[in-house]
């Protein structure tokens, strides 16, 4: 794939909305993206590339990585009855207690402001592992339930568009 | 005590326009669930009930996806000229339960916003005295909102 270039005003910073990740509420023939993060106020990939560093005998540093290990976090992920995303995931996690639904998650990555305006790059991981870790919150404040999901599965690359509605239809390469 | 004759004509102070939206919007909301009046702003000769803001609105939350959290923070004004102890206390308590049915009751807000609470945030107590021995008595609230995307 050629590289990219960023579709946003050149000098100019770019706002974090658009970065956004989506959970397939829908099915894999059918898929609907939802996205994640309502409410979220700080939410970034930990990228983990196994990095190592050996110094051979003529003095000379070599580095390695290997596939990056992507997780993110979001909490507090206040419940909503709105949110589909966080509907899904409460059923598969609190009233179900699926570990292997949760373990094979559909989610794709938009970039919203690398390639084309209109159909920018993103990524599709089939098989996300999707760790709700806690329920609740503190008195006067509202049901909380944070996650923490390693995307996994196949990683497919594409672009996304938006439909009416904000409706993202993903295209792979 | 009774409000006296409202004036005609009124001002909409100047403000951004979600200010000015969401001040017409809680006006609007209070007189049609309380039958109180609440003027946009009053002249000095004149009593009357009026809701001010205090502070300009500012997020106290950005999120990932766009929206935010907001407060705005504001005070019902009520301009009387008390005879007696009794006049006093009967603005404080027109003040103490209009502030108690706002934080009990919700006001159905106009897109984007959301609303989420309102809380009372100070007692209803007189905050000034004019020279012509006009007091204002003011209750502070705040209304919390979200736009969500």
């Amino acid at each position: 794939m050629a590289d990219l270039t960023f579709n946003t005003t050149g000098g100019l910073t770019i706002a974090r909305e658009m970065l956004i990740a989506y959970l397939n509420t829908g099915t894999n023939a059918q898929p609907v993206w939802s996205p994640v993060g309502k409410r979220v106020e700080d939410s970034s990939t930990e990228i983990d590339w196994e990095s190592n560093t050996i110094r051979d005998i003529l003095g000379s540093t070599w580095g390695t990585l290997k596939k990056p290990t992507i997780t993110q976090k979001f909490e507090p992920s206040d419940l909503d009855g709105d949110d589909t995303a966080l509907v899904k995931l409460w059923n598969l996690a609190v009233k179900d207690q699926d570990a292997q639904a949760l373990a094979a998650q559909d989610m794709l990555i938009v970039h919203f402001y690398a390639g084309e305006e209109v159909s920018p790059f993103a990524e599709r991981y089939t098989g996300c592992m999707i760790e709700i870790t806690g329920l609740g919150g503190e008195g006067g404040g509202n049901i909380g339930m944070p996650f923490e999901v390693t995307y996994g599965g196949t990683r497919i690359t594409g672009t996304a568009t938006l439909g009416t509605g904000g409706a993202v239809t993903f295209t792979p390469d | 005590m009774t409000q006296n004759d409202p004036y005609s004509g009124c001002t909409i102070p100047v403000g951004n326009a979600n200010t000015a939206t969401l001040r017409k919007v809680l006006i609007d909301w209070i007189q049609d669930g309380t039958g109180v009046r609440v003027d946009y702003d009053f002249r000095e000769k004149y009593s009357g009930l009026t809701l001010a803001f205090t502070a300009g609105a500012f997020k106290r939350k950005d999120y990932i996806l766009g929206g935010y959290h907001a407060k705005y923070q504001f005070a019902l004004i009520y301009r009387t000229y008390p005879e007696d102890r009794e006049g006093r206390e009967t603005a404080d308590e027109l003040l103490t339960a209009l502030a108690d049915w706002m934080t009990q009751n919700r006001p159905v807000l106009p897109e984007p916003f959301k609303f989420r609470k309102i809380t009372q945030e100070s007692l209803a107590q007189m905050t000034h005295r004019h020279e012509n021995g006009m007091e204002d008595h003011s209750v502070t609230l705040s209304l919390f909102f979200e736009v969500i995307h």
